[in-house]
């Protein structure tokens, strides 16, 4: 089983075309998950978490367009009802509106989204939302859909699933409505569930109850989960492993022990010593990241968190972008203070490095 | 340090006692009367001069509702709101004359959660922030544009940008300009309603270091409303917990987060997301939801959820008492129930 891939997302570039240029949204992601795992995708808004997400279930919005890049998906034949069999999809050249997409879309990834009124239709029963995604993926009579939706629902610990098939979503409270949501996307067993950013809207006691639920219904489903979020807190209870993004990168991977006592990369190193924590009051200020994020259209040069980064490095930093390294143990980090840049001796190799000595000369 | 905050020689800036916000429900034609939606039942708490007072709960507990009713955006049921200045003396913002309100809510200002829906998207930053300033007679024209400078400066924001509109700033700068603006009049108390949480982490903790920074500089008072226990931890002095318009633990902060005489409070505490993945995960999970304020639970409105509930909770209300020197709590077992605090994060 421990190396039974799952999803293997190679290079995956999405770019949004605009008026004042493109926004390179996710820019050469690559990470893979592997059956039955947890791994979570750590970024602030705007680090293409979210685009990395919706482009695994091909529900881009346009201009957003995936340019370069593969997403393998390992199929079962076990875990589908009918269709594939044994094989390696690769998402990115399925067509979005395709019968094999829409059968991998809700029947293969399930998700969940952070909002859950708008994920919801408010002019249809949780009945009928749940029964259209069963009956649409499963060979199963309506009937047989309903009592499906019915089992789920109570998997979900859903006070009074008998009541709650035929209420509408209005009439359900926000964790009500994400149990709705978490059920509806596990009806047809998915061996991946996408959950973006699932607790963010929710009050701490039932972020609390949901967090416990999704753990529980891991161990029994035992399907992978990709969690988004970027809460802190979240991840290090939730997932096994993570990706920390910044500006469409993965800058860092690593187990989520790892990743919490020995960060590598600056940018996670600030990130966990920006926030609060529960106990460790003192009156010293939180050390803040300094700068903000920049903007979509100007994205920095060389490695994209220089210049808010308390190690750079100049004429390194601002110019080459650094290379991913393998500090051990799987861990994975995006930065120049590991390792010396290994770029290929190409052609553009010792131009980079004759101009990083240049700048490096003129700043002293 | 807690002897200073409870000796009621202490100066309080702010002190709300028996404060309450009822919704009258109507149902029919005629509109008649049904009962009332307690948004806020019968809550006091002061605010120190120079001190913070986290006010915290989930949604639909009342927080929001406290906070206008300091301000008078919205009109209180019953209840007195008194405001000590060394000029005014005290006023009673429950009761006071829309001239005397005036005069005081020179001394109040408000930060509010989503800086880009409290921002005029037609108004640049000098019309902003100067609003407050020609409104109150202060200062106007080239008088005004200078004391907008300064503000912008003191926020962290350049003043070249006064010009600029809202829509070009990020979330944490629009964050800025509304503390610039609610700053302007030289206030004495802010009241921050939820003024971090929709803030990304790292502009999380600048804006946090700001509002203390400032506080420090100009010795401000805050009533800081926030749903986010470790924010509220980190930045208050003292934490006042509610639920269902009631208050039901109010203590100093850290005797409340290492101590917590409320079996909610514990709750709450425990449901946090820690941020160490080799911490035991014994969370206390609620079950159920939080009861609406229009049809509360019968006795103590938490017994429903509560795990520690006797027979007594479902019949008796119990009243808000001192269970220690400053520390005050709404249960019946207080003194009995031995609670687990938070335990400290590592990483």
């Amino acid at each position: 089983m421990s190396n039974d891939i799952l999803l293997e997302v190679q290079n995956l570039k999405v770019h949004f075309p605009t008026e004042r240029g493109i926004v390179r949204a996710v820019d050469g992601v690559t990470f893979d998950l592997k059956r039955g795992r947890t791994m979570g995708v750590v970024g602030e808004s705007g680090c293409g978490k979210s685009i990395t997400s919706l482009s695994v279930m091909r529900l881009l919005q346009k201009p957003g367009r995936i340019v370069d890049g593969k997403i393998l998906y390992h199929a079962r034949q076990s875990e589908t009802n009918a269709s594939a069999t044994n094989e390696i999809i690769d998402i990115v050249r399925l067509d979005a509106d395709s019968a094999k997409m829409r059968s991998i879309r809700g029947g293969h990834i399930g998700m969940v989204f952070q909002e859950p009124m708008t994920s919801l239709d408010p002019v249809y029963t949780i009945g009928n939302q749940m029964i259209e995604g069963i009956s649409m993926h499963r060979s199963v009579s309506p009937t047989e859909a309903r009592a499906i939706a019915l089992d789920m629902l109570d998997r979900v610990n859903m006070p009074d699933p008998k009541r709650v098939i035929d209420a509408y979503p209005h009439q359900l409270s926000g964790g009500m409505r994400q149990r709705v949501m978490i059920a509806t996307a596990l009806s047809c067993r998915p061996g991946l569930l996408i959950a973006d950013e699932p607790t963010t809207a929710l009050d701490v006691t039932t972020e609390a109850q949901i967090l416990e639920l999704l753990r529980d219904l891991q161990r029994d489903f035992g399907m992978a989960i990709m969690y988004i979020t970027h809460n802190l807190g979240v991840v290090a209870e939730m997932v096994e492993e993570a990706i920390v993004m910044y500006l469409g990168k993965v800058v860092e991977r690593a187990s989520v022990v790892d990743l919490f006592y020995q960060p590598k990369h600056p940018y996670m190193k600030a990130l966990l010593r920006s926030i609060p924590k529960l106990g460790r009051k003192s009156s010293a200020r939180l050390q803040a990241i300094s700068g903000m994020v920049p903007s979509p259209f100007a994205i920095p040069p060389g490695c994209s968190f220089h210049p808010r980064c308390p190690d750079f490095i100049p004429g390194v930093c601002n110019v080459i972008d650094p290379a991913v390294v393998d500090v051990g143990n799987g861990h994975l980090v995006k930065c120049h203070l590991y390792g010396q840049p290994k770029a290929p001796e190409t052609a553009n190799a010792p131009a980079a490095r004759a101009a990083a000595q240049a700048l490096a000369g003129g700043a002293q | 340090m807690i002897d200073d905050r409870t000796t009621p020689t202490n100066h309080a800036i702010l002190e709300v006692s028996n404060l309450k916000k009822h919704y009258p429900i109507v149902r029919g034609w005629r509109r008649r009367l049904v009962g009332y939606t307690k948004a806020v039942d019968d809550i006091s708490f002061a605010v120190p001069a120079g001190k913070t007072v986290g006010l915290v709960g989930e949604s639909g507990c009342g927080k929001t509702t406290t906070g206008h009713c300091i301000m008078r955006g919205i009109d209180p049921t019953a209840g007195k709101i008194l405001f000590n200045d060394k000029q005014l003396g005290q006023v009673d913002l429950a009761s006071a004359t829309p001239e005397a309100l005036r005069q005081v809510r020179l001394h109040i200002q408000m930060v509010f959660q989503d800086p880009s829906s409290s921002l005029n998207p037609r108004m640049t930053l000098l019309q902003t922030v100067s609003e407050p300033l020609i409104v109150n007679g202060v200062a106007r024209g080239k008088d005004a544009e200078e004391r907008v400078a300064q503000l912008l400066r003191l926020v962290g924001l350049l003043p070249e940008h006064m010009h600029r509109f809202p829509h070009a700033f990020s979330g944490g700068q629009r964050q800025r300009i509304g503390v610039a603006r609610a700053l302007a009049l030289r206030p004495q108390l802010i009241i921050a309603d939820e003024p971090v949480s929709a803030l990304d982490v790292s502009i999380q903790a600048q804006t946090l270091n700001l509002l203390q920074e400032l506080q420090e500089q100009f010795n401000l008072s805050y009533l800081f409303i926030s749903h986010d226990l470790s924010v509220v931890e980190h930045i208050s002095d003292r934490v006042a917990v509610m639920y269902v318009g009631k208050l039901v633990e109010m203590a100093d902060t850290e005797e409340l987060f290492h101590n917590p005489k409320h079996p909610y409070t514990e709750a709450l505490l425990s449901s946090v997301p820690n941020p160490d993945p080799l911490a035991p995960k014994k969370r206390i999970v609620l079950m159920g939801e939080v009861p609406s304020p229009s049809n509360p639970p019968s006795g103590c409105y938490f017994h429903p959820r509560c795990r520690y509930a006797q027979e007594i909770c479902a019949r008796e209300t119990p009243p808000l008492v001192q269970v220690a020197p400053g520390h005050q709590a709404a249960c019946h077992f207080a003194d009995r129930l031995s609670l687990t605090g938070i335990t400290a994060v590592k990483i």
